[in-house]
């Protein structure tokens, strides 16, 4: 499918531009290795020194068959190797001595086809001259004992002397020394191992006559992944072969495009990809212009937007309640405008990968799009506003945004795990990918949310709500999920247009209730504060029950909030019976609000936007500037607000 | 749709629905993970018009197909066997749906599911000198619409044998598509059709591909033997299956008379 042509055309596009030098497209021909041994030279090819330093992602020149080696004749790479490759009579300490012999012919060829690079010739001669085992030796660098080599020490572990991979570094007049930082000499590598084979057959990507391999890349996710996007090494069984007697007959890919492909594909998941335990999701640009990443939630999204374009942080006044509506959108606007300049400029196409890999070794694409760069813009925007609600994730962690799709799925579907200190909620590592997967299309596609998720979403905040203790690990989750999935079901109710702030005229049946369970839990906390009792409200206890029926539970509600009524009644504290007058008011204009028949009803269950007043109601009642400043005072703003401290 | 498009001699229009559709991407597939294609193959809909009535005495030329239901696609985890080892494997594949028809947000009068119009006519097959006398014009094409009518003579599948499907006539360009006021999106190299021996005389099998333009909806394939359009990859030598009238063949005449006597059996009454 064109994904492949997609990352092809990226890469050239991308390679060698100024504005990714901190972080380049990795050259053709060429792995990420993980060595440990560095040598340097001298010009002539005279040893100098050498070190134990480990580096990770030292470029590594490969053929197309030493990138996957394996067997009994295992082919060599060029310039960068194992030490049992680079050493010549590793047979003395137990190695095996064919590996330098392909070792220096892999070389030696380069060399003759007319390569002028000093560095290479130098490591050419200094390896023919055989020394470097000895050198080591002397140098101490690799220890004997009783005839056999130790284990070297890198970092924490230990590892075989043999299978330490070699880097170089040559003192020369010219340029630098490092061989593997040498950009002119990967392209020299690659010029040459582009050439090798005169082959040519039909790239099935391109439609060109070129070189092709059967070999694909791997290592896309880390430089540890073994799982390849294109493999096809069945030969007995039927994943191919019937109508097609090999792999060449089924599928055929350019040998340069291939590669182009997948080191872009390996760079774009490096810097833009959003990893979800082995599945990436991956957006990008051809022209690898900064784009809003899909997976994150709002917050997440405005500090990378800061980051990206370079914003100014504007002063946030979060202001009035009503106000943090449009202070998002604000916001949300001037990073999309600000993403939309950069990508109008190119009319470019943003493509949509997403990759998970059911089994070792083999890796699928879940999800492919392709958008003009406006429509992915828009998409995201609407995504956004839609879902948009105050969110509180504990720590300090609050904003006003969209979940993403990972926390929508920690609010549908996780679980209590761990024990004792270590416990928390988490979701099964399977049912996250999935979730995520399903809702990729709701952001991209703008499919409308499965009905399923928000189901599950509001059943578990439900539960969470009913059985609330005191502890912060569950309340703590109880307000994250309040949040997600408020978000959910305004973001899935457009019509509806549900407001971050109380409703007032709102008269739907849920909706009330909801703002009344909210009156009635702050009415038993306040006289629980006072008495400094610290358990929670019965109010809370009866959510769960109150979801299903309405009427018979309030009835029982009213019932118990007797004695903290008169508790409150009987306080001396002067504001604790206007507090409670104003409470039984607004009980009572809720209740007014009601249909008589909506509210005596016992056929059904409420909808899941009693969830939303519920919210709102509470968050207006423990808010400080709902009140007029003259009429409160330090206590009655003393009540533990748990949904939005004053920090 | 206004356009003046003159069809050639024996052409059928149906229409072609399924819950999922699975237009394999050869790239992915050596691998044993299928994605699907997002537009329907030339071979895939050769082969829903093969369901619907073949004769090896002519070859169906797919015209046009359109797409009815905005694009969208679904993954799922699969367990399909090992064929040498017990037990099985685990794979994913991500099938291609489309979007459901609902007249309001809670309420869907179609479900989720691909949807086609598919123009398509046959011409005779000139490889098979054999099969010259069962050419009748006429005959053939009464039976390809009966059996159209009738929802095709064998089971209807959208690529993979397990998207089952339906078809049934319908007049090209009716109905309103999601894809009507789109323009035209250009596609990258993709898989069109496979040249079997048969219905190319050359005694060797191939593969073509081509570069789709999805034009307000609707895709125009090219012929497979369209030099322009189609990029060829020879793949092996291949013996053509032989075909004889009376042999592994029942020829027009007996068809054509058996489906009489069935429908005047089955009455007037008869529903297609």
């Amino acid at each position: 499918m064109s994904w492949l042509q997609r990352l092809s055309e990226t890469y050239d596009a991308c390679f060698g531009r100024e504005q990714f030098a901190n972080h380049p497209l990795p050259p053709l021909s060429s792995v990420p290795q993980r060595t440990q041994l560095h040598v340097t030279l001298w010009e002539g090819g005279t040893f100098q020194r050498a070190e134990i330093r480990e580096l990770d992602n030292t470029t590594m020149f490969v053929t197309e068959d030493s990138a996957g080696r394996s067997g009994t004749k295992p082919a060599a790479n060029p310039l960068t190797d194992q030490l049992e490759y680079c050493a010549l009579g590793v047979d003395r300490f137990g190695g095996d001595a064919s590996k330098f012999e392909r070792f220096r012919t892999t070389l030696e060829n380069w060399i003759e086809s007319g390569l002028l690079d000093k560095k290479v010739k130098a490591v050419y001669t200094y390896v023919t001259a055989g020394s470097m085992l000895d050198d080591l030796l002397r140098e101490q660098v690799l220890l004997v004992q009783d005839g056999e080599l130790q284990k070297v020490k890198v970092g924490k572990s230990k590892l075989d002397p043999l299978k330490l991979w070699v880097r170089w570094s040559v003192y020369t007049a010219e340029r630098q020394a490092e061989t593997w930082s040498d950009t002119l000499l990967a392209q020299c590598w690659a010029e040459y191992d582009a050439n090798l084979s005169s082959e040519r057959a039909l790239c099935m990507m391109s439609g060109d006559l070129v070189r092709t391999t059967q070999k694909h890349p791997k290592r896309l996710r880390h430089s540890g992944d073994s799982a390849k996007l294109i493999s096809a090494n069945d030969n007995e069984g039927f994943t191919y072969l019937g109508r097609f007697r090999s792999s060449e007959e089924a599928l055929t890919i350019g040998y340069l495009n291939t590669q182009k492909a997948h080191n872009a594909l390996r760079w774009l998941i490096e810097r833009q990809g959003t990893r979800h335990g082995d599945q990436v999701i991956v957006s990008w640009s051809v022209c690898a212009d900064a784009t809003p990443r899909l997976a994150f939630n709002s917050a997440q999204l405005f500090t990378q937007a800061d980051e990206d374009l370079e914003l100014e942080n504007e002063a946030d006044d979060a202001g009035y309640q009503g106000d943090t509506g449009q202070a998002f959108a604000r916001r949300l606007n001037r990073l999309i405008r600000g993403y939309g300049a950069k990508l109008k400029e190119r009319n470019d196409v943003v493509t949509v990968m997403a990759l998970d890999s059911s089994t070792d070794g083999r890796m699928a694409t879940l999800y492919y799009r392709e958008l003009k760069g406006s429509e992915f813009l828009e998409r995201i925007e609407r995504w956004h506003k839609a879902l948009a609600w105050p969110q509180n994730f504990g720590n300090g962690n609050r904003f006003v945004g969209a979940p993403a799709p990972r926390d929508i799925a920690r609010a549908a579907y996780a679980r209590k795990v761990g024990e004792g200190a270590k416990r928390c909620f988490e979701v099964d590592d399977k049912l996250l990918r999935a979730t995520v997967n399903r809702l990729l299309p709701c952001i991209v596609d703008a499919a409308p949310i499965p009905r399923d998720v928000i189901r599950a979403a509001v059943a578990q905040t439900i539960r969470l709500g009913s059985t609330r203790t005191m502890k912060p690990l569950e309340n703590e989750e109880f307000a994250r999920s309040l949040g997600v999935t408020c978000a959910l079901i305004k973001g899935s109710k457009l019509e509806e247009d549900f407001r971050m702030s109380l409703q007032e005229q709102r008269t739907t049946r849920a909706y009330l209730f909801g703002r009344l369970l909210a009156i009635a839990e702050s009415i038993e906390r306040t006289a629980l504060e006072i008495a400094e009792e610290k358990r929670e409200t019965a109010a809370s206890r009866y959510m769960q029950a109150f979801a299903d029926r309405p009427f018979e539970t309030w009835l029982i509600i009213a019932k118990s909030l007797k004695p903290y009524e008169a508790r409150l009644r009987a306080n001396p504290k002067p504001w604790c019976a206007s507090f409670l007058k104003k409470r039984q008011d607004l009980i009572a204009n809720v209740g007014d609000l009601f249909d008589p028949d909506e509210f005596t009803s016992k056929r059904t269950r409420l909808d899941s936007e009693f969830l939303l007043g519920y919210y709102c109601q509470y968050v207006a009642l423990t808010s400080k500037r709902t009140r007029p400043a003259a009429e409160t005072s330090n206590d009655e703003d003393n009540t533990n607000d748990k949904f939005n401290d004053q920090d | 749709m206004n356009d003046r498009y003159r069809t050639p001699l024996n052409t059928i229009e149906f229409r072609v629905w399924a819950r999922y559709a699975m237009f394999t991407d050869p790239l992915t597939r050596v691998g044993g993970e299928k994605c699907s294609y997002h537009l329907p193959t030339y071979e895939a809909l050769k082969g829903i018009c093969k369901s619907i009535y073949w004769k090896p005495t002519f070859i169906w030329y797919v015209d046009q197909a359109r797409l009815m239901r905005r694009i969208r696609t679904q993954t799922k985890g699969m367990k399909p066997l090992s064929y040498n080892a017990p037990g099985n494997t685990l794979a994913i594949y991500t099938y291609l749906t489309g979007d459901a028809r609902s007249a309001s947000s809670t309420e869907v009068t179609q479900g989720a599911g691909v949807e086609y119009q598919v123009r398509a006519h046959f011409e005779w097959n000139p490889h098979q000198a054999a099969l010259e006398s069962d050419r009748v014009d006429g005959k053939h094409f009464a039976i390809a619409q009966r059996s159209l009518e009738r929802g095709g003579r064998q089971d209807i599948f959208l690529g993979t044998r397990d998207c089952q499907g339906y078809v049934g006539p319908c007049r090209f360009g009716s109905d309103a598509g999601d894809y009507d006021n789109d323009g035209e999106l250009q596609y990258g190299l993709m898989f069109h059709s496979f040249d079997y021996p048969d219905e190319t005389g050359a005694g060797r099998l191939a593969t073509n591909f081509w570069r789709p333009r999805l034009v307000n909806g609707v895709l125009t394939f090219p012929r497979p033997e369209d030099d322009r359009q189609i990029v060829k990859k020879d793949i092996r030598g291949m013996v053509p299956k032989h075909f004889g009238l009376g042999q592994n063949l029942q020829g027009i005449e007996q068809e054509y008379s058996a489906t009489e006597a069935d429908t005047s059996a089955m009455g007037a009454g008869a529903q297609p």
